[in-house]
């Protein structure tokens, strides 16, 4: 089990990276807390020995997936009815500036195989070969979803954001 | 667009609060399993070893009770031996005497078997003219079933005697490493009068000592019911000590 301060220095180092993927996947900010702790328990007390520093990150990003994935499964069993997409979008996008939103409006309107990619790719900066592992995913999947979810971006921007 | 994402992505930040939710909720959950593993760990060790503190405290205290002799059957004759039976009519001692009544190397197969089967084997291979048995046990019942089984030897047996001691010879005779029957005999021979003097008795072989008890006692039973040998109780009446 890993001790009080590596965990709080680990809360500290990588909460915003939770947060982001928190917000990929759930959309719905309320539901982060949960996930939050359930990432840094397992950090605290299943987390192996890290070689770097990417490695600790990509093992958090990883952890916080599939803890997302499992909590949209145990959802969906539950028979709730989901908030309309636009108000939990709203909700998530709220606090950033408005010089941003509609990126990252334009990125969580995405489905979520496209969605987890463009993240991955252009915002943690991962390869393809990356992500296939973070995800567990065929590379050529990884590609295809990539250039896919880029073509959906750009009908969603426009012009303006072709890079 | 790869500078947009990133900078809008930039902005969505952990809240102050969530972090610190985070933090307590995680070392609350860190702190109970710490605490929690030691308790059941040492609850689990100890459960344990007293489950096997009371398992080895059960063996040996069955194998104590089971090793305890209880009654005793002393035959004498030429030579003697002396079989310890436990509660549960098992042997569980045997020790073998010469003529002189001193205990010999000489070893019998006949542990733990029951009573009727070693008194078969035992008075089956005696062949000498007169055979003493002497009977003791610390429970009256078990002296009465004995003597009652040793009475159907005697019926086939003309020249068989059979006593019946008390626990307390049993346990002089034990202390003393010397044949029961020998030594009841010796102490109803230094109880019955002055002929018998203590160093006639103690340097006389078994069988002479036998013989001479044998010899009081029927004087002593002369006139009321005796004690026969050759077989048939008359009356059934046993040889008995004080």
């Amino acid at each position: 089990m890993r001790s009080e301060k590596e965990v709080t220095h680990a809360i500290q180092l990588y909460g915003d990276t939770v947060r982001r993927v928190c917000m990929v996947y759930l959309k719905n900010p309320t539901d982060t807390e949960d996930i939050f702790q359930n990432v840094f328990i397992k950090y605290a007390t299943r987390s192996p020995q890290f070689e770097s520093l990417e490695h600790e990150k990509a093992w958090i990003i990883r952890v916080t997936i599939n803890e997302c994935k499992d909590f949209l499964k145990s959802f969906y069993k539950r028979n709730i009815f989901p908030t309309r997409q636009s108000v939990l979008i709203n909700q998530q996008t709220a606090t950033v500036p408005t010089e941003h939103r509609e990126v990252l409006e334009a990125v969580l309107a995405l489905s979520k195989k496209y969605r987890e990619i463009i993240y991955l790719f252009y915002y943690e900066e991962y390869t393809a070969v990356e992500i296939a592992e973070i995800l567990n995913k065929n590379v050529n999947t990884v590609y295809t979803r990539l250039t896919r979810g880029r073509d959906l971006l750009k009908a969603a921007l426009g012009d303006d954001y072709h890079e | 667009m790869n500078r947009k994402i990133k900078d809008a992505f930039n902005r969505v930040t952990a809240e102050k609060d969530l972090m610190q939710h985070t933090e307590d909720a995680v070392i609350l959950y860190m702190r109970t399993q710490n605490e929690k593993p030691q308790i059941v760990k040492n609850s689990r060790k100890r459960n344990i070893g007293l489950a096997l503190a009371f398992v080895f405290v059960f063996a040996f205290s069955s194998l104590f009770v089971y090793l305890q002799p209880v009654s005793a059957v002393s035959i004498n004759s030429t030579s003697s031996v002396e079989v310890y039976f436990n509660r549960f009519n098992r042997v569980v001692e045997v020790i073998s005497y010469d003529e002189n009544g001193e205990p010999t190397s000489e070893e019998m197969a006949i542990q733990n078997k029951g009573f009727e089967e070693v008194m078969d084997e035992i008075l089956s291979d005696a062949d000498a003219e007169d055979v003493y048995v002497t009977v003791a046990s610390r429970n009256e019942a078990a002296t009465r079933e004995m003597v009652a089984n040793l009475t159907t030897h005697q019926e086939m047996m003309r020249n068989m005697h059979i006593y019946q001691s008390s626990e307390e010879i049993m346990k002089k005779a034990r202390e003393n490493e010397m044949s029961m029957g020998r030594m009841h005999a010796m102490h109803e021979l230094q109880e019955s009068g002055e002929e018998y003097n203590t160093t006639d008795i103690e340097t006389e072989s078994t069988q002479e000592l036998m013989e001479a008890f044998d010899r009081h006692h029927q004087e002593m039973m002369r006139g009321g019911h005796m004690h026969r040998p050759g077989g048939g109780m008359n009356g059934g009446h046993m040889n008995r000590s004080r």
